[in-house]
């Protein structure tokens, strides 16, 4: 039961946080839930090391189905970890963004999305995955309109519009793979389909090709992205921060249960057709890693640039799904966990710079490193850490992709890998330079006094950043874990 | 523990001058730091003649590791030595380019960079050389852009990605080298690479059969990275730049220092880890080395050719060191002995020369506010002291006997005839003729014709003061000496000898 | 004993250095001074040449690159014709050079280059001829640029360029001969070791053609003589006397010495470079007296004569036979003193009178008798009619042409040779007939007596008069000549 329970302090959180509609109560209230879910989180983590946790309410093909493998028991703790640290963050930070009479109505937009999310990564049952992605769109939509001006209605309708083209486009694929073999959980698909795959060859290859385009819509592969730099950039930045780190990876996760849970790897990397369509991924991903980061190169805007950059680094989660080897996916696990508190930390350091100085330009950011040294040196940690400096979780990230390519023998990759190193430094590294070296531009800026955030304020990036440093360092236990999940699965 | 205390000086001396935030007193630790950190490298350099110097903490492939081979102290010993004489000319330099208060943080990244450099060369874990190399490529950009003008900030973030570009190509060089031998030790990858080798004629990666092309991208991913990371033409493209842009005596540590830390790791990744027999015997890693060469020899003349272009002194000596990169990379990608022997006292030869060109460089754009070289007519009437100082290092640029530039000269044409490429006897006369024809006209310019009488007649002394002059008269009295005096021969043979 | 050779070498580069501090501003003491030190040096020279065979190494860095300063028959040749000229231009040069606080600077450089000139004759081995080779180019600079025009300068940038060039093609050779020779030590009869080059010996005459080119740059050899036209009209006149009287015979002596010394006799004869090397050497008679005869200005008319002289000089190298030889290096001798003789002449009228066009010169013989008679006294000499030194030498030359391993060539050669003493007599008689028969209509009444002082006229006369002694009493030179070719072994 504790997946529920997780899901369900979360759910109640935010009923409550609805109800009582006072923002203090609101904030804490949301992180009392967080840290609690935390907790089971770890606990699930412990359990499902030795065995999974499943649970089953009603019959198949219609019933409530949770199943949780180590490596979902991962995602959930990271949902919620990183979770947490943005909304301490935004404690401080959510009041310039928002209406005051709005923050109650956030907080519970916020725990509802953490828990659906939760959701997708631990149900078994497809039906019940998908009304959860349908949930979470809905939710992440909230947190983007719920700034209330005009751009923010505009990027919040395109999102939620080809969020639902994406969902139904997953639900083609789940619809396809339900007629084929009668089941909607993924360890019956799998059963069903390890029989009369050969009678359903076609139908089955449709399916992938459907969710496979369902996924890369939601989660915004390069050329399907359009969407994304507008959510993200106009987006609270703490809403900004939950969209890049988390809401993108739950639905990549799924896909990932769904390649190897559902169909299989024996089927998967034995049909030539699957084999392709993973080979496009892959090549895909590696366009979208140079692609995005080039459009990240052209923006003048510091939130619509990390937003970019987001759209490079799916890329990278994507190439290595399409590796289709077991190297690769530890890649990519890996990478949705460096990119979550890498991409938490720049936009919640970017999200205070814009609150404390009310600029977004890039170009007018000269010197801002006197002012706010903190804040700067913490946006260095996550700007050294994208481009891959070791020390820092990027540098690890960047490694096990290299063995991961080595390892499929599409040497060019690391060309790709390497080149995408240079194009993150070509646009993270002009901020700090010109904000540590560079003269301040405004006149405004001249006396030189203190723009920091309050320490409170900044506490969550600084725990952000520890991770990124800790993780890079101490990751031992942490990469075995995401080992063991992966050979749960495969 | 030698080379760790060696390191450990410089990066405490950095920490302290941070603190201190005092200009005068950040000179003189600046300074002091590297005396004691020259002696022991003097001293290392004698003990490692004897037996090289092994020292690993924690356990394989995760450890810290440090290997130092003779011919590393005698790089070490480069390095401090000629960053001492650096260090000492900036404090008549530095105050022209650095605002006052950003000092102590210059020589802060100075010693840093510095002591990065000594570990790219004595760390045998590459994984350690990686990080340091990372260190040094940030402690030298931060020395272009202390200089906070728009144009530095431009440079220094061009050389920081191109320098970032080159070390990822350089890590999964390094990541494919660790998959296939499952170390990160120069000597642990060699011996699986040569246990796979197992004494066949061709098959380098006979035991990781599926993987040669893995071995072969290993080789072009490292080569590609250092290319860029040092500036080989056509990768130089951040380069000049940077050395014209930055303070001078920046650009004297980064032309004649740093460039050379990440060939001779180039050099330890050749003839250490995969062993250059293996490197030669096989056709698709020779053909790498033959274009190396020839990229190198292409670089000489295409260097030398953009320096003639140049209106501006300094860019001029840039692109000088561009072409004397191609001089470095012909002689690594010869793959011989002589060759190799050639590339080590060629990091003699141009660390001293190029250190004391820009050095002069500097005292004369300081001393006259004017960088260009059209402006100089008649200048060595007024420093006479400094423009004859430029002279011998133009005079050993060009190869001039009894110079150390026409040693290098003379070892590179013996190199290329033991390489048997003999036509690369033309490009090395072509390009000494070339150096002639962009360094000479400044000197003539500096003390003949109308403008040098004219300048006569005013009489007026522009030289910089002697506390600025002697280091570069140091370096000047090196240039000379290092022509005659054979130690260094000795030393560099040995060294050679000990890797080979 | 031996390391008294270096006295000579050492004396005037020390002496040049130091002049600045010695002499102050004080002309009177810059000419005793300068006197002094060339006398002085003048006489070491010969006291070293007196000495036995005998040398001694130096900076011993390799075997290859040490100082090697050794003296014997062939050094003794150049050493004393070389110091011989220079003292009297000394002289010459205290009338010539203006007082114009410039001086100090061409006496530094004139002391200096004479010490280079100095160890170019006593090199023993290819490093230090080829050190003291460069030292003479970048010495000897300063005297070409000395009147500091803009053209002065751009003339001086071409010589400076063809001079590296030449020694950059001679340093090939001398690399060449560093790898397939016993040793770089000059050695009668060569170096070259036959194991060593086995498989290689292709590359001999190429390489050979390249040193003779090279070296022959300063001999004014086509195609690197270019350089000569543009500087010589442009520097003062002791300078270009000092240029084409000894510094291209530095030239010939290292020519000499590549080809019997370091090469070999055998391994250039009947080579295809041999034939190559007797036509250019023609080729550049015959151009440089066609380009002189049609020439207009004096200084550059002398200055092409030299061209074809050189010329001469080297085909009988080239001819490698006893009797070429020895015409050769008389001609080395007779072209020595004849065209400094000429060039001072030339200099004499310039200084005086301003007049540098030949056709300027008419009844010039009036105004200056003492110069004009020398001057004609050194065309005979120089057209090659007896009984003046050069009938002995070019007779010589020609013999030995008809007499060596390619007869034909030979009497080509002497043919060539033939005209090319038509041209000379064609582009010198006319200057001092016209010079002394101005013809009808020359107003007699407009000349005054523009003689030049002593310092000027007694080198002159000296000069002159060594050309007709010479000649006459040519028996003590021609054996000492016969003694080098039986030791190299033609």
């Amino acid at each position: 039961m504790l997946p529920i329970v997780i899901m369900l302090t979360l759910f109640a959180a935010a009923g409550v946080i609805f109800v009582i509609k006072v923002n203090v109560i609101a904030k804490r209230l949301a992180i009392a839930a967080h840290v609690l879910a935390l907790a089971l989180s770890a606990l699930m983590l412990a359990v499902t090391a030795d065995e999974p946790i499943s649970v089953i309410l009603g019959t198949e093909p219609w019933n409530f189905y949770v199943l949780v493998t180590p490596l979902d028991a991962f995602m959930v703790s990271l949902f919620i970890g990183v979770s947490l640290f943005i909304l301490w963050a935004s404690v401080t930070m959510i009041d310039h963004d928002i209406e005051q009479a709005r923050i109650p109505m956030y907080y519970a937009l916020m725990c509802v999305l953490i828990a659906t999310l939760c959701g997708v990564v631990v149900f078994e049952n497809f039906f019940n995955v998908f009304l959860l992605v349908e949930a979470s769109s809905f939710a992440a939509a909230g947190t983007v309109v719920i700034k209330n001006k005009p751009e923010n209605m505009r990027a919040g309708l395109k999102y939620i519009s080809l969020s639902i083209l994406g969902s139904s486009f997953i639900l083609m694929g789940i619809i396809i793979l339900y007629f084929i073999t009668d089941s909607l959980s993924i360890t019956g698909i799998y059963a069903s389909l390890s029989t009369n795959f050969t009678d359903n060859e076609d139908s089955v290859r449709n399916a992938l090709i459907f969710i496979t385009l369902g996924t890369a819509l939601k989660s915004a592969l390069f050329p399907l992205h359009i969407w994304l730099p507008d959510a993200h950039g106009t987006a609270p930045s703490p809403s900004s921060a939950a969209l890049s780190a988390l809401v993108l990876k739950a639905y990549i996760f799924l896909y990932v249960k769904i390649l190897y849970k559902a169909i299989g790897a024996e089927i998967l990397l034995n049909d030539e057709i699957m084999l392709l369509t993973l080979f496009l991924v892959m090549v895909t991903g590696a366009v979208a890693m140079i692609a995005g980061s080039i459009f990240a190169l052209m923006q003048s805007d510091i939130k619509r640039m990390i937003a970019y950059s987001s759209v490079a680094q799916i890329g990278y989660i994507f190439m290595g799904i399409g590796m289709g080897t077991r190297l690769g996916l530890f890649a990519a696990i890996f990478h949705i966990l460096t990119h979550a508190v890498t991409k938490a930390l720049l936009f919640l350091a970017a999200g205070s710079i814009i609150e404390q100085t009310h600029n977004r330009t890039i170009s007018k950011m000269g010197g801002l490193g006197s002012q706010m040294r903190i804040t700067m040196l913490l946006f260095t940690v996550g700007s050294l850490s994208m481009i891959g400096i070791p020390l820092f979780i990027g540098f690890n990230s960047k490694w096990f992709y290299a063995v991961g390519i080595i390892d499929s023998h599409n040497y060019w990759l690391l060309g790709v890998l390497a080149l995408s190193s240079l194009l993150n430094a070509a646009y993270y590294l002009p901020i700090v330079l010109r904000a540590f070296f560079g003269k301040s531009d405004t006149e405004d800026f001249l006396p030189r006094q203190s723009l920091e955030c309050p320490m409170r304020a900044l506490m969550p990036i600084i725990c952000l950043a520890f991770l990124i440093v800790a993780l890079a360092l101490l990751g031992g236990p942490v990469n075995s874990y995401i080992y063991m999940g992966i050979d749960s699965i495969w | 523990m030698l080379p760790i205390t060696i390191m450990m000086i410089l990066l405490v001396m950095a920490g302290v001058i941070a603190a201190v935030k005092d200009s005068a007193t950040a000179k003189k630790l600046a300074i002091a730091a590297h005396i004691p950190a020259f002696a022991l490298s003097a001293a290392m350099l004698v003990i490692s003649a004897g037996e090289p110097i092994r020292l690993a903490i924690g356990a394989e492939p995760w450890n810290v590791y440090v290997f130092v081979t003779p011919l590393a102290s005698f790089m070490v010993s480069l390095f401090i030595g000629v960053s001492l004489l650096i260090m000492w000319a900036s404090m008549a330099l530095v105050n022209y380019d650095v605002d006052q208060a950003r000092i102590p943080m210059y020589y802060s990244l100075v010693c840093v960079l510095i002591a990065s450099l000594c570990g790219v060369v004595i760390f045998g874990n590459f994984f350690n050389v990686f990080i340091l190399m990372e260190v040094s490529s940030f402690a030298a950009a931060g020395i272009i852009i202390i200089k906070n003008r728009p144009e530095n900030m431009r440079a220094g973030i061009k050389y920081l990605t191109l320098s970032i570009l080159g070390s990822s190509f350089i890590l999964m060089g390094i990541i494919t080298l660790y998959f296939l031998t499952g170390s990160l030790s120069v000597t642990g990858i060699h011996e699986s690479l040569v246990a796979g080798y197992a004494g066949q004629e061709v098959a380098l990666v006979a035991g990781y059969t599926g993987y040669e092309v893995a071995a072969y991208n290993a080789l072009i991913f490292i080569t590609i990275g250092i290319a860029l990371k040092s500036g080989l033409f056509p990768m130089h493209i951040a380069f000049p730049d940077a050395y014209a842009i930055a303070p001078s005596t920046s650009s004297a540590v980064l032309s004649s220092l740093v460039q050379k830390a990440y060939i001779f790791f180039y050099i330890m990744v050749l003839h250490k880890a995969f062993g250059i027999e293996v490197i030669m015997n096989d056709p698709v890693m020779s053909t790498t080395l033959f274009l190396v060469m020839a990229v190198g020899a292409a670089a000489m003349i295409a260097g030398s050719a953009m320096a003639l272009l140049q209106t501006d002194l300094k860019r001029m000596i840039a692109y000088s060191s561009v072409a004397q990169v191609g001089y470095f990379f012909l002689g690594v990608g010869m793959g011989t002995r002589l060759g190799l022997f050639a590339v080590i006292f060629h990091f003699l030869t141009h660390a001293v020369t190029k250190a004391m060109l820009f050095l002069v460089a500097g005292s004369v754009i300081q001393q006259t506010d004017n960088r260009t070289i059209d402006k100089m007519g008649g200048i060595g009437a007024q420093m006479r002291v400094t423009m004859a100082l430029f002279t011998v290092g133009a005079l050993s640029m060009i190869g001039i006997p009894l110079l150390i530039g026409f040693n290098s000269k003379w070892f590179f044409a013996m190199g290329i005839f033991e390489s048997q490429h003999l036509w690369l006897l033309g490009v090395l006369a072509l390009s000494s003729l070339l150096n002639g024809c962009y360094y000479l006209p400044v000197v003539v310019r500096a003390f003949f014709g109308k403008e040098a009488a004219e300048a006569k007649q005013l009489g007026q002394s522009l030289e910089l003061s002697v506390r600025g002059l002697v280091p570069i008269i140091c370096l000047a009295f090196l240039v000379v000496a290092f022509a005659v005096i054979g130690g260094p021969i000795y030393y560099i043979n040995m060294g050679i000898e000990s890797i080979w | 004993m031996s390391f008294w050779l270096l006295i000579p070498i050492l004396l005037p580069i020390a002496a040049g250095a130091a002049l600045p501090l010695v002499v102050g501003d004080n002309r009177d003491r810059l000419q005793v001074y300068v006197a002094s030190v060339v006398i002085l040096n003048t006489g070491f020279a010969v006291a070293a040449a007196g000495l036995g065979d005998t040398g001694f190494r130096a900076l011993e860095l390799t075997s290859v690159i040490n100082l090697h300063i050794r003296i014997d028959d062939l050094a003794r040749f150049f050493l004393v014709l070389s110091s011989g000229l220079w003292l009297l231009v000394t002289f010459y040069s205290f009338g010539y050079i203006k007082r114009d606080g410039r001086d100090k600077s061409f006496f530094a450089f004139f002391l200096m280059s004479y010490g280079a000139v100095m160890g170019a004759c006593l090199s023993g081995n290819f490093f230090t001829l080829y050190l003291f080779y460069e030292l003479i180019t970048l010495l000897a600079y300063p005297m070409v640029v000395h009147s500091g025009t803009p053209e002065a300068m751009k003339a001086g940038v071409k010589y400076l360029m063809y001079s590296f060039f030449g020694a950059a093609l001679a340093l090939v050779a001398f690399v060449f001969v560093a790898n397939y020779g016993f040793t770089t030590d000059f050695t009668p009869g060569g170096v070259l070791d036959p194991v060593a080059l086995a498989g290689n010996e292709g590359f001999l005459p190429f390489v050979f053609l390249l040193a003779f080119i090279g070296f022959g740059c300063k001999a004014y050899i086509w195609p690197l003589f270019d350089w000569v036209p543009a500087s010589y009209p442009l520097a003062p006149h002791p300078a270009a006397a000092l240029f084409s009287g000894v510094v291209s015979k530095i030239a010939v002596l290292a020519i000499v010495r590549t080809t019997f010394y370091v090469f070999g006799v055998d391994v250039v004869i009947g080579s295809w470079a041999q034939t190559a090397l007797i036509v250019i050497t023609l080729l550049t008679v015959f151009m440089g007296s066609m380009l002189a005869y049609k020439e207009k200005l004096f200084s550059k008319r002398l200055a092409y004569s030299s061209v074809s002289q050189l010329s001469y000089v080297l085909f009988g190298i080239i001819l490698l036979n006893p009797l070429a030889f020895l015409g050769a290096m008389l001609h080395v001798v007779f072209h020595g003193i004849i065209k400094t003789a000429l060039f001072l002449s030339a200099g004499a009228v310039t200084h005086k009178t301003g007049k540098s066009y030949v056709y300027e010169l008419r009844g010039i013989g009036k105004a200056m008798p003492v110069a004009m008679w020398c001057f004609t006294m050194a065309s005979v000499a120089l057209v090659g009619i007896p009984p003046t030194g050069g009938f002995v030498s070019k007779w010589h030359i020609a013999t030995g042409g008809i007499a060596s391993n390619h007869p034909t060539l030979g009497m080509v050669g002497a043919a060539v040779l033939l005209v090319s003493a038509l041209l000379t007599a064609g582009y010198l008689v006319t200057i001092f007939a016209d010079a002394f028969f101005p013809g009808a209509g020359f107003s007699y009444k407009k000349l005054v007596n523009a003689e030049s002082g002593k310092l000027m006229t007694v080198p002159l006369v000296i000069l002159a008069s060594l050309t007709l002694l010479l000649g006459m009493f040519p028996g003590a030179l021609i054996e000492f000549i016969n003694g080098i070719s039986a030791i190299i072994g033609i």
